[in-house]
């Protein structure tokens, strides 16, 4: 079994938001946008008519794998949100989180480390260079227009909350911006 | 900004005790679904399992060689009944959602990166198309081929509709007064019965599929009385390309067979690929991103019998018609965005749009007073403007357009069209009207 670094399954998020977005390519204002503006397009909008949202089925069946119903495209409203009904990207970025954690979290359960507070996690806040290290981590394997400056300062602010849990900080960075 | 909903029920999973040596169960996360498979076209019904909703039990059990998540072994589904199961249902196959890219195939074990990141996080169950409706349905993922280790266990909950193949119903019904065939009425009795099987041979080759749908009375004269059975079998076109055709054989009549005849039909729907498309039809003066739905039906009809009375006149005994049509949607008129605003002295984001069906009935059998083959042409254009994009329309209908101003619009249509039911019949009409969208 190939052993790489963990984060890959956040970056493997991002490549299954662009299959879905290659999947969706005959609608020709699709290509043309940034993966950030298609993650958070309706999907009706972009597909609408029943052989359209078929003919998405048919090629994200093939690349990225994932067998879809069309129930599925109609009880999500947008791409990331029908991404993450499969893989859901606050548990990867918050495993992702648990590897570069402080003291023993890393090996401890990700349910415990879930429910650590930011102090625990990342002693020093935002400003440490424990989350210093994982935020430079995370903007290698999250696209720039993910994981815009804006949102990282706000995600920021939320690790220099002693209070607050890894479980906010997770779901922060996993809504994107 | 939004929350994670999913999040909260996740970290209270998760919370949980391990299943190893624990007295509570983990629980999994589950959902079912019908999915068509393609290009066979097969229905399947699948239950997806978020396995990211129980990582720490995965990540324990991935340590034991033998286990796999992506084998049907390590799995159950139960038919329960207040609590209790009352029998298993078939697992055809147990697959992961999510190709590894560097394969470009699916997933083949839990921890696909050997680094304890669950990926893949959903797996999912094909199971056999036996449930019935509203039937509960537990899923149990085990530590063990032999299902002594319970590692997560599904509530219990799960209710599937459609999962049944076949259906069948008979409804009996008086009709008073019904008319007969020979311009009589009398009270009868009625039998209305209704078969499908949505997958006679449930093969990954092709769909074949029976129908019927039938009345029977206790008058043979009865007029409403009819049976229709029907044979098909379907499948895609192309791998890659949505383009599903069927070929379908039905007989149908009345119940004395006095009224019989044969209906093979021949069809196939598509988009057309629209990627070379954005400068000519996606550009400042036209906005089609999305490309028109086709559909061709080819009919062929053999009248065997044919019950001829005062309003049933004889009819030909072979026809045939050959039916392409287009639909196209979505378009928009981007300089029609800059009239609105500066109606509006403001730069609204509204435009106005139009749509677009085109088709054609092509009747070789059926000759022309020329003595040339018959082909009748129809269509509609429609305008449509966002009822918002106008100013006045805030004013006469706050109420109407307060919620979304963009699910209220004016359509304005023109329709040539002929009604294949009543000798192709010609109609043209202008519609105006006010539309809310769901």
């Amino acid at each position: 079994m190939p052993s790489t670094p963990p984060g890959d399954a956040v970056a493997l998020w991002f490549t299954y938001l662009r299959g879905f977005q290659s999947a969706c390519s005959f609608n020709t204002n699709v290509p043309v946008m940034d993966l950030l503006t298609f993650a958070n397009s309706s999907i009706t909008t972009i597909i609408k008519s029943s052989n359209q949202q078929n003919q998405f089925i048919v090629a994200v069946a093939d690349q990225p794998g994932f067998d879809l119903a069309v129930s599925d495209l109609t009880s999500s409203k947008t791409f990331e949100a029908l991404l993450d009904k499969f893989n859901p990207l606050a548990t990867y970025v918050g495993l992702y989180l648990q590897s570069l954690a402080a003291k023993t979290l890393p090996s401890g359960s990700f349910a415990d480390f879930l429910q650590a507070t930011t102090a625990q996690a990342f002693p020093g806040g935002a400003s440490g260079s424990q989350w210093q290290t994982a935020l430079g981590r995370l903007t290698s394997v999250m696209p720039a227009v993910c994981f815009t400056s804006k949102l990282q300062s706000q995600v920021a602010v939320t690790v220099d909350n002693a209070q607050k849990k890894m479980a906010d900080v997770a779901s922060q960075i996993a809504v994107l911006g | 900004m939004r929350t994670k909903a999913f999040l909260v029920p996740l970290l209270s999973f998760l919370c949980w005790p391990s299943a190893f040596g624990q007295d509570k169960v983990p629980q999994l996360l589950v959902s079912g679904k019908g999915v068509v498979r393609y290009p066979s076209l097969e229905p399947i019904v699948t239950i997806d399992m978020l396995l990211a909703g129980i990582f720490d039990v995965v990540k324990q059990a991935i340590k034991n060689s033998p286990w796999n998540c992506t084998s049907a072994k390590f799995y159950s589904v139960e038919i329960v009944d207040k609590g209790k199961s009352i029998g298993n249902v078939p697992i055809i196959d147990a697959i992961a959602q999510g190709n590894d890219p560097t394969t470009g195939k699916r997933f083949t074990q839990c921890d696909a990166y050997g680094n304890n990141e669950a990926v893949p996080s959903t797996v999912s169950l094909a199971i056999a198309p036996r449930v019935p409706a509203n039937a509960k349905l537990r899923v149990t993922l085990f530590g063990d081929a032999e299902h002594k280790v319970i590692l997560a266990q599904s509530d219990g909950s799960l209710t599937l509709t459609s999962a049944e193949n076949i259906t069948f119903t008979a409804t009996p019904q008086s009709a008073p007064g019904e008319a007969l065939n020979n311009g009589q009425k009398r009270d009868v009795g009625q039998l209305s019965v209704s078969f499908a099987h949505a997958d006679l041979m449930a093969n990954r080759l092709l769909n074949l599929y029976a129908k019927s749908s039938d009345i029977f009375s206790t008058d043979s004269k009865d007029s409403k009385s009819a049976f229709s059975a029907l044979l098909g079998i379907r499948r895609g076109l192309f791998r890659s390309w949505y383009t599903p055709w069927q070929l379908e054989q039905s007989v149908q009549g009345n119940q004395t067979a006095s009224n019989l005849s044969t209906v093979t039909n021949l069809g196939l729907t598509t988009l057309l690929p629209w990627k070379w498309s954005r400068p000519v039809f996606n550009n400042q003066v036209i906005a089609a991103p999305l490309p028109p739905d086709i559909t061709i039906s080819n009919q062929y009809t053999h009248r065997i019998n044919q019950l001829v009375s005062q309003k049933t006149p004889l009819l030909a005994v072979n026809d045939y018609s050959l039916n392409p049509s287009l639909n196209w949607s979505s378009i928009t008129l981007p300089a029609s965005c800059k009239v609105l605003g500066w109606l509006n002295r403001a730069n609204t984001p509204y435009c106005i749009g139009t749509e677009l069906n085109l088709g054609m009935w092509y009747l070789p059998l059926n000759l022309t007073k020329r003595g040339t083959q018959r082909a009748e042409g129809y269509g509609d254009i429609s305008i449509l403007a966002p009822l918002a994009g106008f100013n006045f329309a805030s004013a006469i209908f706050p109420y109407v357009i307060s919620s979304d101003a963009t699910k209220v619009q004016i359509r304005v249509k023109y329709s040539d069209s002929v009604n294949s039911a009543n000798n192709y019949a010609r109609t043209r009409v202008w519609t105006y009207g006010l539309e809310v969208l769901k």
